[in-house]
């Protein structure tokens, strides 16, 4: 071999692009190496899909006797999940109960998490008397069993979606609150948040861009676990009869079937696994995004 | 031109769980245009409140800081506020001055946003230049905090501080958290920056030696009262006051036929609880020079030369003598 050969062989490739500079601390990197985050999300959108769609894939109101009661799944093609007892289509209704249980479970979350936010920031920012007082009005709901507390809400309020989505928001904002305020306290005192008093930020742009973004990464874990039990008080709501009357929920289906419980279980048993399911990929994705949002767990 | 910051029997106290807690005790300094002043002291002496309340971070119980002439205490808050980038900050901790989630460029263009730059491509130009001026690449522009080395963060810092055009920079213990190879490259860095720009700084550290590079002045501080004010030059060859010379013979020197420990007037012990500080000179508890008087009479700051004060009762002794 010739020094020429050699020489080209080494000498550095000039065309070479440099390469872009990976992030490897990034959301999207470490996310789309968490497994866990990933079945989560592929599951909940399964869902999400489906009720999105539910108008379109089955035109049928969920409501309607379509066909002769009682008839098991897989038993006829036209109903693959059969019907009940008053001879409604079961897949129809699971697909259509599901863009209520999610949009109940979605919304109450939602409003926990703002108000939770608000609250949390505020007596943890400012202190003093501000947070003495609100450290109070969270303890006083934190007192009262959460679900005994959703259906008296419910009860005075009148059933509706809206009702609900109340009872469910004003029994688990404290828990969120709680968590900001505490990482409100610790950050409040740091170095950085000082360097924008320095330079004359007031006190709302400065939570607005240095605390609640630091803050963040619990919320958003604690509040995907939300989601999941706010689906789970409303098909227990929905259960004890407090669900809006007007609409076909999981929960609303569990109690109808549970009158004929030891004839067709099916009837329970379906809208059951509907909510397991969902649960569970709210439950996987919270405990992904945990591990995703915390620099300090390596994702292998 | 006059004094850029004046500050006049200034009083910061705590309230504490342990009590009432006065961190700085009736403090007067001031700053002339491009001057350097370091405040040297032990932990706790009170140094970084003073700091602290200068930059409008802690409210002063008592005294006057003035600003280019005007008083910070009889302003209203949107005046005071107006006045803060007169007066900005270099902190100690350089990871921790500087958000984690915000980007080099966006740290820089936060305090022009604030203070009514509204042309983005105006800002834009004017991030580059500061980042020029600290000698930070312009691609660096898009790094996290955490991207950076200590050196190139405390630069961040320094060029954040920079941009509202302050005429005073308080820098607590810039250099303190770095390797002792870039505390020469930052404090070149800030003497670079003060010949272009005629900033000021208040230069607080509990290392002497850092201060002699830096310092037109030093000021020395000990339990929340300034204990000796002088000129660099005056400080090192007469330095007055006990504790001075006490921290001067703490360093270390490359002469060993005349500096052994032995021969030192060390200061020994810890300071005293600043919830609780002893009557008379304060130093009278640890000083190796104290007398009868020290224990009962407070010395008062006096002028024994240029620009050179002390408060010390030996001086008092002296000069009672030679009158």
């Amino acid at each position: 071999m010739t020094f020429e050969t050699l020489s080209a062989r080494f000498a550095p490739a000039r065309a070479v692009r440099r390469p872009r500079r990976v992030r490897t601390s990034s959301f999207s990197y470490r996310f789309w190496r968490s497994r866990t985050a990933l079945i989560g999300t592929a599951g909940l959108l399964l869902v999400v899909l489906g009720a999105i769609f539910a108008g379109r894939i089955f035109e049928a109101d969920p409501l309607d006797m379509v066909a002769r009661p009682f008839i098991w799944p897989f038993t006829d093609a036209a109903h693959p999940l059969g019907t009940d007892m008053l001879g409604r289509d079961i897949l129809t209704g699971l697909v259509h109960a599901g863009r209520v249980s999610l949009a109940v479970g979605f919304s109450a979350a939602a409003l926990a998490v703002m108000l939770g936010v608000v609250f949390g920031a505020v007596s943890g920012y400012f202190g003093g008397w501000a947070d003495q007082i609100l450290t109070r009005v969270t303890e006083v709901f934190q007192t009262m069993p959460p679900l005994v507390f959703a259906v008296v809400v419910v009860a005075i309020l009148t059933p509706s979606v809206g009702s609900i989505v109340l009872g469910i928001a004003v029994t688990s904002w404290p828990q969120i609150a709680r968590l900001v305020r505490a990482e409100t306290l610790r950050l409040r005192d740091a170095e950085y948040v000082q360097a924008a008093r320095v330079m004359g930020m007031g006190h709302t742009r400065i939570i607005l861009t240095h605390i609640l973004p630091n803050a963040i990464s619990p919320v958003v874990v604690a509040g995907s676990i939300l989601v999941a039990s706010a689906i789970l008080t409303e098909a227990a709501l929905s259960f004890l009869g407090l669900g809006d009357p007007n609409l076909i929920s999981w929960g609303s289906m569990i109690g109808a079937g549970r009158e004929v419980l030891r004839t067709a279980w099916y009837m329970t048993a379906l809208p059951g696994l509907a909510i397991s399911f969902t649960v569970m990929a709210l439950n996987l994705l919270g405990n992904g995004l945990n591990d995703v949002l915390n620099p300090r767990v390596s994702l292998s | 031109m006059s004094n850029v910051l004046e500050i006049n029997d200034l009083v910061v106290s705590y309230r504490t769980a342990r009590g009432h807690l006065t961190a700085v005790d009736g403090i007067s300094l001031h700053l002339a245009p491009g001057e350097t002043l370091g405040l040297v002291g032990e932990s706790g002496c009170g140094k970084s409140s003073l700091g602290k309340a200068i930059v409008q971070l802690v409210e002063p119980s008592a005294g006057s800081i003035r600003v280019e002439g005007h008083d910070l205490s009889t302003r209203s808050r949107a005046e005071r506020r107006a006045l803060r980038p007169k007066i900005q900050m270099v902190f100690q901790d350089p990871m921790g001055a500087l958000d984690p989630r915000q980007q080099a460029g966006t740290i820089l263009e936060t305090p022009l946003k604030l203070h009514g730059l509204r042309d983005a491509a105006a800002r834009r130009a004017r991030v580059a230049t500061l980042m020029e001026q600290v000698g930070l690449r312009p691609e660096f522009i898009d790094r996290l905090p955490h991207e950076f080395s200590g050196g190139q963060r405390q630069r961040l810092g320094i060029a954040r501080a920079l941009a509202l055009n302050p005429s005073v920079i308080v820098c607590d213990e810039p250099v303190s958290a770095l390797d002792v190879s870039l505390q020469a490259q930052v404090l070149n860095l800030l003497r670079r920056v003060q010949q272009a720009q005629k900033v000021s700084y208040l230069f607080i550290s509990h290392d002497l030696s850092v201060v002699e590079h830096i310092a037109d002045r030093v000021a020395i501080m000990y339990l929340g009262k300034i204990v000796e004010v002088a000129p660099r030059s005056a400080l090192w060859r007469t330095p007055a006051h006990p504790y001075t010379r006490a921290l001067i013979e703490a360093l270390p020197r490359t002469d060993p036929a005349r500096h052994r420990i032995a021969d030192k007037q060390v200061i020994g012990g810890d300071l005293p609880s600043p919830y609780n500080p002893p009557a008379g000179c304060r130093l009278h508890t640890r000083c190796p020079l104290a007398f009868a008087r020290c224990a009962v009479e407070e010395p008062k700051l006096a002028t024994i030369g240029d620009g050179h004060s002390v408060a010390c009762h030996l001086h008092d002794a002296a000069v009672a003598k030679a009158a």
